[in-house]
């Protein structure tokens, strides 16, 4: 009888959260207080961003909820503010507030899908070319160092403003989310093969993917069951890192004005409408979604350091 | 780049109907087919790409759609703005970011230092438009000490304009250069900190110190010139992302230059100056990279011997 309550006892949902507490990743997260902290932040962004229509006071996209009357209304803490904006409220009467918590939705979203996308197109490549080697390999490998002598932020550009050239004016709109999605992830997929390919050749000459090809499981078999959960730790790393910076890039193209239409406002939008009137003394329109921009770039970026440290055995 | 100018070929031709943009949409067709004939949009796709590189040789680009005048006389005018305010904010990047770096690597436990690594974390995660839009609420707008946009009064000298000679001039190049080194600076002095951390630690250093050198020269003299080899090829590669950046800091300032030209073009779609850009930017990119391979040669006497062995 004791010995058979053994096993549930450990599958227990007490026993699973102590055992998380003691594993290293645990141990490494709770050690550091800015960690914790950057943790703490980006969970909030991202409880904002699913839970966006409900946390918002107001909603930034009913006409109705919106008034001219309201417009140009500065934050609470200064004078002459309506207490219901918190943050104040933009040239057409619309909550800065709801607009920044619409707009964190829309940024984390773009850049999750840019970098799952950009991971895809990435790990893939980096697998064929680690695993395959020869002519296949020199030539992905080829393209990503032409790639990778320009700067992302400049790829972004000109394949956003390439896709656009072709499809003409007057094309934008709902088109243009999957325009910057496309173009963010064509920037940063080099990132993404190039760490794959190098942690492939290590793990191709391990004894267990040999077994695997004695027992003569295909090549994609392999692949994918074998080689693909034992790179995902520097796929992870790199995801992180990439996130902070797929949201900044995403915040830049909008700014310029390429990105999203201001019918659907990300942060970059929103900074983009603020800068017309930060001369006339409306500073808030800009600074603060600019704040929450800098923000959650800054926390995922040093939750990604500091994934990178803690998967590194190397530095542990 | 021979990859960049098929890109920018079909970026010319399969953009859009050249055609319709040239003659109006009111135009009838015997006159369409003529302008055909003459842009040569009648030949194969290989004889036009032919044609498409022979062209770029003579540095004939065609005429603008948004400008109605020659790409060529277009980009000459806005080179000048861009080539200065990049040449500056590279100057500016160098001359603060080594002295930065060298300082964090030498008191790494001091209050500044502590201090600077902070802030240098912080310019390497704000987007630049951010810091430039920043700069411009501090010193533009609640100071009014500095313009925000333009570039200040020009001054001719021949075919280049410049506002290095002016005040106002000057002035307006302040904000924008700043912006533009920040990230540069910012990345500069990490690395020039961490490879300086570097050499500090390696035998030769203990051996001057052993000696009895000053630490001036030792600091100075072993350490930063070991440790500028490595940064020099990394400053030679960033000169590119300064041009990228330069896009950002153009339209956050309107300061009219290449960048702010390529993406007004964007919006208006106008297909010749896009390709004449694409086709400068990988220009420039391969011939700083070319540049910058022979540099590592001549910097690091390791490389000849080898070559001569």
């Amino acid at each position: 009888m004791k010995i058979a309550s053994r096993p549930t006892n450990r599958r227990s949902p007490k026993r699973i959260f102590e055992n998380v507490l003691k594993s290293d990743i645990a141990r490494s997260f709770l050690r550091s207080k800015v960690t914790i902290l950057v943790g703490c932040i980006t969970l909030i962004f991202v409880v904002t961003a699913l839970f966006a229509p409900w946390m918002a006071p107001h909603n930034p996209y009913d006409p109705e909820s919106i008034s001219v009357m309201n417009s140009f209304l500065p934050p609470a803490w200064v004078e002459g503010a309506d207490i219901r904006f918190i943050l104040g409220t933009d040239p057409v009467g619309r909550d800065v507030l709801s607009a920044i918590i619409y707009g964190t939705r829309t940024s984390l979203g773009i850049g999750l899908a840019s970098v799952i996308l950009a991971a895809t197109v990435g790990v893939t490549l980096g697998l064929i070319s680690g695993y395959y080697g020869g002519g296949v390999d020199a030539f992905i490998m080829r393209i990503a160092e032409i790639q990778l002598t320009f700067p992302d932020i400049l790829i972004a550009l000109l394949v956003d403003g390439i896709i656009r050239s072709f499809l003409g004016p007057g094309h934008h709109g709902n088109i243009s989310i999957f325009v910057v999605i496309l173009a963010i992830s064509l920037a940063y997929w080099v990132h993404f093969a190039r760490v794959v390919r190098a942690t492939t050749l290590v793990e191709k000459s391990k004894d267990y993917v040999n077994a695997a090809r004695i027992a003569k499981k295909s090549s994609v078999y392999i692949m994918a069951r074998h080689l693909l959960p034992n790179i995902l730790g520097p796929v992870l790393v790199i995801a992180t890192i990439n996130l902070a910076l797929a949201i900044v890039t995403e915040a830049t193209l909008s700014f310029l004005g390429l990105g999203l239409p201001p019918t659907q406002p990300s942060l970059g939008t929103l900074i983009r409408v603020g800068n017309d009137y930060l001369f006339s003394g409306e500073w808030w329109i800009a600074i603060v979604p600019g704040a929450v921009l800098a923000v959650m770039g800054l926390s995922v970026n040093l939750l990604g350091d500091w994934l990178r440290d803690a998967l590194n055995p190397k530095l542990r | 780049m021979i990859g960049v100018a098929l890109v920018s070929f079909a970026v010319f031709n399969f953009a859009g109907d050249p055609v319709t943009n040239l003659v109006g949409m009111q135009s009838t067709d015997e006159k369409r087919e003529e302008v055909r004939e003459s842009l040569g949009l009648n030949d194969s796709v290989p004889e036009q790409f032919f044609n498409f590189v022979s062209r770029s040789v003579n540095l004939e680009f065609g005429i603008s759609f948004q400008h109605r005048r020659l790409v060529t006389d277009v980009i000459a005018e806005r080179l000048p703005a861009t080539l200065e305010l990049s040449i500056v904010a590279a100057l500016l990047a160098l001359l603060i970011g080594v002295p930065l770096g060298v300082y964090t690597a030498l008191r790494r436990d001091s209050v500044v230092s502590q201090f600077v690594m902070s802030l240098s974390l912080i310019g390497v995660s704000l987007p630049t438009f951010l810091i430039g839009i920043l700069l411009i609420y501090i010193f533009a707008v609640t100071f009014r000490i500095l313009p925000s946009f333009g570039r200040g009064e020009v001054v001719d000298i021949g075919f280049w304009s410049t506002g290095l000679l002016t005040i106002s001039g000057l002035k307006s190049l302040i904000l924008p250069s700043i912006t533009l080194a920040m990230f540069q600076m910012t990345l500069i002095m990490r690395l020039v900190r961490s490879e300086m951390l570097e050499v500090l630690r390696t035998d030769f250093i203990q051996f001057a110190r052993a000696r009895g050198l000053t630490n001036k020269v030792v600091n100075f003299t072993y350490a930063l010139m070991n440790t500028l080899v490595p940064v020099l090829t990394v400053v030679g590669l960033q000169l590119g992302s300064i041009i990228a950046f330069s896009l950002i800091t153009e339209t956050v300032f309107q300061w009219p230059g290449l960048g702010l030209m390529f993406i007004s073009a964007v919006f208006e779609v106008d297909v010749p100056i896009i390709s004449t850009y694409l086709l400068l930017v990988a220009l420039f990119f391969v011939s700083i990279n070319l540049a910058v391979d022979l540099l590592y040669y001549i910097v690091d006497p390791r490389l000849r011997v080898a070559q001569s062995q």
